[in-house]
């Protein structure tokens, strides 16, 4: 356990199932937020993601997985474990498919969901290193100029100086000149490593 | 017997004058000298043998000879027509005792036939009744041989008033040869037990000298070609005769009892297939709940396991917060009693008994079924509303076939509805009181509604318009709300869905 307490999210429609689980995760150390729908969790204004969402498949109104689709459409990567009333087969393959970190069928013991919570809040902080990395990698795309950015998208696609001179239409050696300056404003020793960037920070190779 | 003194009477006047009249008329009956009678007839006369002459003893006696044979004749006459008419008299006697039996006999297989299933014993027992009054005896009993307990099979008993009953029940053990003798469809009487065989009705002869039962006349019941049972009468203070004409009679009771007994059988059997199949059925039904069953069960097992386990983990901190441990074993203790309450309700529902009618809150038939499908509901995303009128009189029922009712329409409804979106699957549970003698429960659905077509077949056995269906489940609620004496019916919303529903008359207790 780190020392820093991890945020759990309950969603659960059963008041007690809500209780029960709230105080075993509690007693493991968690803090612990408790709703009685998606609905209800969606409506409240968060600045941050808990590090796991403990979720109930089946509940009236929004199930689940619609929760779990209407954050993805949103962008929000939360670790998801989901509990569910019976072994429903299709629902665990779609919310697996989906990225949730597990799919326990009720009444669960306390060493898996405990387990499973582990993982999601695990699986969590390993997101939030890999978001704060694109974050940066976007901060440093960002003071390129447009012909640098040209030049960056063309070299991790592993075109040679002289082709991306032909490509844009300029001479080599500017070619050579904005190359320098991405791999700088990169901060990037080698070509191998500014290709690791572009593929943390997502940048498409375009072809002209 | 006035009748019968009065021809006496007339019959001594007449022949009484007539030999007043005899007496009266001898002296000039009597032979005279001149010659000639008292008719003026010349007398006819003797020549003797000396000469002389006398008249002849015909001629002196012939009107009293006449006149005796007249006399006798006559008397002879009365005689005849007396004994005739006594004859007449004891014929016109037993023709009215006849009329009488045939009359009650006919009566009793009316009330007999008629009659319902419940009122059946009261009724035959009330036949025996009468006919141990008719016959003057002392005790009727009902056997039926068809039970394998020998001490369940007096049937119907009655015992006249003032005649004291033996002091225990027969078993049909102790009467060996007896029983098998109208086992044989034979017919059994004595006038005292020691008419019996002494050898092969030992037992039987013992037993009737120790039950204090003089005479006895038995009739075996034919059922078909088989023996059903059998009516036995008997005296138990005095000996007595059981002349023919009357054990005829006691068979004819005895066909009409038998013809009862068979009705009663073959109603019992078909009531016993319609529970069987309601049984069948309400299994078959729950099957389709088992999915919202296991969720009914698991949210409650789920919250025990995870406050238990909770709680482990509580007692192994330092210092232990007991505050909370006790507050945990309390819902562990709620969630558990809620986990029994599912099966409870499972169980009721699935149990095979027979009925019992008693005074039951529809409110809470009705709720208890919602209660059962809201994990379904919840699965199929319906939602399911109660309109229950507040103070609803109770109605007389039998609470598990009337759940099985309203636990098929409200699938049926859920059914209906499945191609709908979810918004619209709106499921409606209402009662009401209709009249002062009758309440009604509905089941609204917004489904695909009722064809006008299929109204009444949906009602008939085997129809079905899904795919998994039996066809059974309408056909089966219907004969069970007949059996309630309510009408189960259905009708197309106007706008959309169906609405099934169903009557219930009120209990004596809700009036």
């Amino acid at each position: 356990m780190t020392g820093v307490s991890s945020l759990v999210s309950i969603i659960d429609d059963d008041a007690s199932v809500r209780k029960g689980l709230a105080r075993l995760v509690k007693a493991a150390g968690y803090d612990v937020e408790t709703f009685a729908s998606a609905h209800e969790y969606l409506a409240q204004p968060r600045p941050e993601d808990p590090a796991c969402l403990l979720l109930d498949v089946r509940m009236p109104g929004l199930s689940g997985l619609e929760l779990q689709e209407a954050l993805a459409r949103t962008g929000r990567r939360v670790s998801i474990v989901f509990v569910s009333g019976h072994g429903d087969i299709p629902g665990s393959v779609k919310a697996m498919k989906s990225g949730a970190v597990d799919f326990l069928t009720k009444p669960v013991d306390d060493r898996e969901l405990l387990g499973a919570i582990e993982r999601a809040v695990a699986k969590a902080a390993q997101d939030r290193r890999e978001q704060a990395v694109t974050r940066d990698v976007h901060d440093r795309i960002k003071t390129l100029t447009p012909r640098e950015a040209q030049v960056f998208a063309l070299v991790v696609t592993g075109r040679l100086n002289k082709q991306i001179a032909a490509d844009l239409g300029i001479g080599e050696k500017t070619v050579k000149v904005h190359r320098g300056r991405v791999m700088e404003k990169m901060r990037a020793r080698s070509v191998a490593e500014l290709v690791r960037l572009a593929d943390q920070g997502g940048v498409i190779a375009v072809n002209p | 017997m006035g009748y019968n003194a009065f021809t006496v009477v007339a019959s001594l006047r007449i022949l009484g004058g007539m030999s007043l009249w005899l007496v009266l008329a001898l002296p000039c009956l009597s032979p005279a000298a001149h010659g000639a009678d008292v008719l003026g007839q010349k007398m006819e006369l003797e020549y003797l043998s000396d000469g002389s002459q006398r008249p002849s003893l015909w001629g002196l006696y012939r009107w009293h000879v006449i006149g005796g044979l007249l006399v006798l004749g006559c008397a002879l006459l009365m005689v005849g027509l007396l004994r005739q008419r006594t004859g007449r008299k004891r014929v016109e006697l037993s023709l009215d005792e006849r009329l009488r039996f045939e009359t009650l006999l006919s009566e009793l297989s009316a009330r007999l036939i008629y009659i319902s299933l419940n009122d059946l014993d009261r009724e035959i027992e009330q036949g025996l009744r009468r006919m141990v009054d008719f016959l003057e005896a002392d005790q009727g009993r009902l056997l039926d041989f068809s039970k394998d307990n020998p001490e369940a099979s007096i049937t119907h008993s009655w015992t006249a008033e003032g005649a004291v009953p033996p002091p225990s029940a027969v078993r049909l053990d102790e009467l060996p040869w007896v029983v098998a003798r109208l086992q044989d469809g034979e017919l059994v009487r004595f006038s005292r037990p020691e008419e019996l065989p002494e050898k092969d009705a030992a037992v039987d002869r013992r037993t009737y000298l120790g039950l204090g039962v003089k005479s006895l006349v038995g009739v075996p019941l034919l059922v078909g070609a088989k023996v059903a049972g059998a009516l036995l009468l008997t005296t138990l203070g005095t000996e007595r005769a059981w002349p023919d004409d009357l054990v005829q009679r006691l068979r004819l009771f005895g066909e009409v009892l038998a013809q009862a007994l068979s009705r009663r059988q073959s109603e019992m059997e078909t009531q016993q297939l319609r529970q069987d199949l309601a049984h069948v059925s309400r299994i078959a039904t729950i099957g389709q709940l088992t999915t919202s069953l296991a969720h009914e069960l698991n949210q409650p097992l789920t919250a025990i396991l995870s406050n238990a386990q909770a709680a482990q983990r509580f007692l192994a901190a330092d210092p232990v917060d007991l505050e909370e441990v006790r507050e945990i074993l309390k819902d562990i203790v709620d969630d558990d009693k809620r986990a029994g309450e599912v099966i409870r309700r499972l169980r009721n529902l699935l149990k095979k008994g027979n009925p019992e009618f008693r005074a039951l809150d529809l409110n809470e038939t009705v709720g208890e079924v919602a209660r059962l499908v809201s994990g379904d509901a919840l699965v199929r995303g319906v939602s399911i509303r109660l309109a229950l009128a507040p103070e609803l009189p109770p109605v007389r029922g039998d609470r598990v076939p009337l759940q099985q009712v309203v636990l098929n329409l409200v699938l049926n409804g859920m059914d209906a509805m499945r191609e709908l979106s979810p918004q619209d699957r709106i499921l409606i549970l209402r009662t009401t009181r209709e009249s002062s003698t009758v309440v009604r429960v509905a089941v609204r659905d917004s489904g695909v509604g009722v064809g006008e077509g299929n109204r009444e077949d949906m009602f008939q056995a085997f129809y079905t318009t899904k795919a998994d269906g039996m066809g059974m489940g309408l056909a089966i609620a219907r004969s069970i709300v007949e059996a309630h004496g309510g009408r189960l019916e259905a009708h197309s919303n106007a706008d959309g869905g169906a609405t099934f529903s169903f009557t219930l008359p009120i209990g004596d207790e809700g009036r």
